[in-house]
């Protein structure tokens, strides 16, 4: 058969395979990373808070200075992925809250126990909470779903924990306080699975039991495969998918996924001109989680078409969003900065920077072709 | 096994080299496609956590060996695997579980279908995933996976023919039917990117779908076919333009991983990893004729296809097993247990002689 016959008999096919990308997004009917971007955010921030707690409660001993730079982040990255939302809807409620995330730290630096933080921590954890996330929205399988992506695969959660433990030892007990929530919800959610599912579900947990038997990480590290959690993690994820009825990984459609982060920062740069800042950040997180995130890819497809975009984007959003650094990254990035100090673009805090974001999302969709 | 240092062929002295460069040299002579009717097959399954390759003969589909790779399983895996055009020599990439580091592991050691005995290794830093064998049987080409490259290797002497920045975290690659084209999947940045194996440049990136996996030739060239995982799509490229120009959707929860063509070129068979299905489409149409799940174990990722198109067997990581499809009921006849973490399948030949 000819190519040109081919073609023609194949574009056919191609007429509807074009639709049936959008048909394969709409193979489930929730997306939670593009119908509730920040909230899924904010989400994170309350529950990544909560584990912190729960694996410095699971940890016995005198506590490690590098654990405490751990819980510290309850009050940093965590809390400004909700705190302005908070703050406007109960303030009295967010200064408290606040007061008692950052007290783990004053406490632990100095040798104290925290025991008596926990319990009065996690009630005011839950009543934000409650007015943070729309009940609704926090008992769909959508948002437990898209919830269990982001503590699997997402920076501090199981795969990733156990892959910078190397590194970061107490990644390992983020990673085993992470895997600990996604059993509480994957139980929730894994109803109109097959028993067979729900087999193999039970499998993958598994070995990530087994890769995570306790909070406290090995005392050697040597020889681990930094691996070992991504592909079970993964497996379980096309699981969680079909459970939720959810799409949930956002880089599917990565032109799409770069013009919608401009439009989620976009409403941040009034809020900044009108001093809203702490409420205007809270975009920056989930477009910092979806630009650098492995599971889009994105920075590092914009990286391979247009290293100047990438670079403008890797300059901006740390402006806005605290992020935990990466190791391998920073050494890449040195180096990169070596060759093109003199090139390099700078940006200060403020409105400016946020509308060059916007520019850089919008000028990535332009070249993704979203 | 003494390391050669760079040279595909036997470790021990010039004479025995010279009876690997043979073995090779007869593969320069042989299509894929050439097999006499009257030779054996016998399938080989890289076993990515036992770290051995189990041997499958066709004729009895039974294990009737077992290639032991590394003596420290969890620590070095085999993965990917590549055939010489006259099926008699399997090579395999190996790596350490590490892939943020260059290790000694990182090597590419080459089995003698008719001893099933390791006869050469190359070393290929950088953490090697899949390989592909150019056309003349001449090159050997890899995806370095932590180092994001494609790197190809003068199959006689080891000697890096050239290397490539690819796309981040790079998987599958192949050799168009001609030998000039050298396509290289990439997982985080979906992308294929597409090398001039005569000239020795990159000639583009193409965006495909979602974490790409493996890629493909159609036994004419005309097309290239790239499953992406997390799409749940296979990417239709023409290779004269150089564009995707389709996308045939398997459905998000298949998560296609290893696809295979049948030697008439009418099918495409794709490892639904996702579903525990293997795909069928007609290459004609680019649609989906049948779906696979009956029996399957569980995970499939690898898939081959013996040469007269009868059969098609499937490495299935999460079962140990391979699945034994007959594509004329399009059923499973049988499941083999394997190795742990079967992870890809290939096709020897054993000449009749």
């Amino acid at each position: 058969m000819s190519k040109t016959i081919r073609n023609l008999l194949a574009a056919s096919a191609f007429a509807l395979a074009v639709p049936a990308a959008t048909t394969a997004s709409a193979q489930y009917t929730n997306e939670p990373f593009f119908d509730w971007t920040i909230v899924m955010s904010q989400g994170y921030g309350l529950e990544m808070a909560l584990v912190r707690i729960n694996v410095l409660e699971a940890i016995e001993g005198p506590v490690d200075p590098d654990l405490i730079e751990v819980v510290e982040q309850m009050a940093k990255g965590d809390w400004e992925r909700f705190g302005g939302t908070l703050a406007a809807r109960d303030p009295a409620l967010a200064r408290e809250l606040h007061e008692y995330l950052e007290a783990f730290e004053e406490v632990l630096e100095d040798g104290d126990a925290a025991d008596h933080l926990y319990e009065p921590t996690r009630a005011l954890l839950a009543q934000a909470y409650d007015i943070v996330i729309d009940p609704a929205v926090r008992e769909s399988p959508a948002y437990k779903g898209a919830l269990i992506a982001q503590l699997l695969l997402a920076e501090g959660g199981v795969a990733e924990g156990y892959e910078e433990a190397e590194e970061e030892i107490f990644a390992y007990s983020m990673g085993w306080g992470a895997l600990q929530r996604v059993k509480e919800l994957w139980a929730d959610i894994q109803g109109p699975l097959t028993d067979g599912q729900k087999d193999e579900a039970n499998q993958l947990f598994g070995i990530l039991d087994a890769l995570y038997p306790q909070a406290a990480p090995p005392e050697e590290w040597v020889g681990q495969n930094p691996e070992e959690a991504e592909a079970p993690s993964q497996l379980l994820m096309g699981l969680v998918e079909v459970a939720a009825d959810a799409s949930l990984y956002a880089g599917r459609d990565l032109g799409r996924l770069a013009a919608h982060l401009a439009d989620t920062v976009a409403p941040s740069c009034a809020m900044i001109a009108a001093g809203d800042d702490a409420l205007a950040k809270e975009a920056f997180y989930p477009a910092a989680d979806h630009f650098f995130g492995e599971t889009t890819g994105l920075a590092d497809l914009v990286n391979l078409f247009d290293e100047e975009l990438f670079e403008r984007a890797e300059a901006i959003i740390p402006l806005f969003a605290l992020l935990e650094e990466d190791d391998d990254d920073d050494d890449e990035s040195s180096a990169s900065d070596d060759d093109d100090d003199d090139d390099d673009e700078e940006f200060e805090y403020g409105v400016e920077a946020c509308e060059a974001l916007v520019q850089t999302f919008r000028d990535a969709q332009a070249l993704l072709g979203g | 096994m003494t390391s050669t240092s760079g040279r595909i062929g036997r470790p021990r002295g010039p004479a025995l080299i010279a009876v690997a460069g043979a073995v090779l040299g007869a593969g320069l002579l042989m299509s894929s496609t050439a097999y006499a009717q009257a030779d054996s097959y016998r399938i080989y399954v890289a076993n990515e956590y036992g770290a051995n390759i189990s041997v499958i003969d066709t004729n009895t589909d039974t294990v009737i060996a077992e290639i032991p790779i590394s003596g420290r399983p969890g620590d070095v895996r085999p993965r990917g695997m590549a055939v010489s055009p006259d099926g008699r020599t399997i090579y395999v990439s190996i790596s350490d579980f590490n892939p943020q580091f260059e290790t000694p592991e990182d090597k590419i050691v080459a089995i003698d279908v008719l001893t099933n005995e390791i006869v050469g290794e190359l070393r290929a830093g950088g953490n090697p995933e899949r390989l592909a064998i150019n056309p003349a049987g001449t090159q050997i080409w890899a995806s370095l996976e932590a180092i994001a490259q494609g790197a190809g290797y003068d199959i006689n002497t080891g000697a890096l023919i050239g290397s490539f920045r690819v796309g981040v975290e790079a998987e599958g690659v192949a050799v168009s039917p001609d030998g000039r084209w050298v396509y290289v999947t990439a997982e985080a940045t979906h992308t294929t990117t597409i090398i001039d194996a005569v000239n020795l440049v990159v000639v583009k990136h193409l965006l495909v779908g979602n974490r790409p996996r493996v890629v493909v030739f159609s036994t004419d060239g005309a097309y290239a076919y790239v499953t992406a995982e997390i799409g749940g799509t296979v990417s239709v490229i023409d290779t004269e333009t150089q564009l995707v120009v389709g996308t045939i959707n398997l459905g998000l929860d298949s998560r296609p991983v290893e696809v295979v063509t049948s030697p008439d070129g009418s099918r495409l068979y794709v490892a639904g990893g996702g579903t525990s299905a293997v795909y069928v489409i007609d290459t004609a149409t680019n649609e989906v004729i049948a779906t696979i799940r009956e029996q399957m174990g569980r995970r499939p990722w690898g898939i081959t296809i013996t040469p007269d198109g009868s059969k098609v067997y499937t490495a299935n990581g999460l079962s140990d097993s391979v699945s034994v499809i007959d594509t004329q009921c399009l059923c499973v006849v049988d499941n083999i247990a394997v190795g742990r973490g079967a992870h890809s399948v290939v096709l020897g030949v054993v000449p009749n002689e």
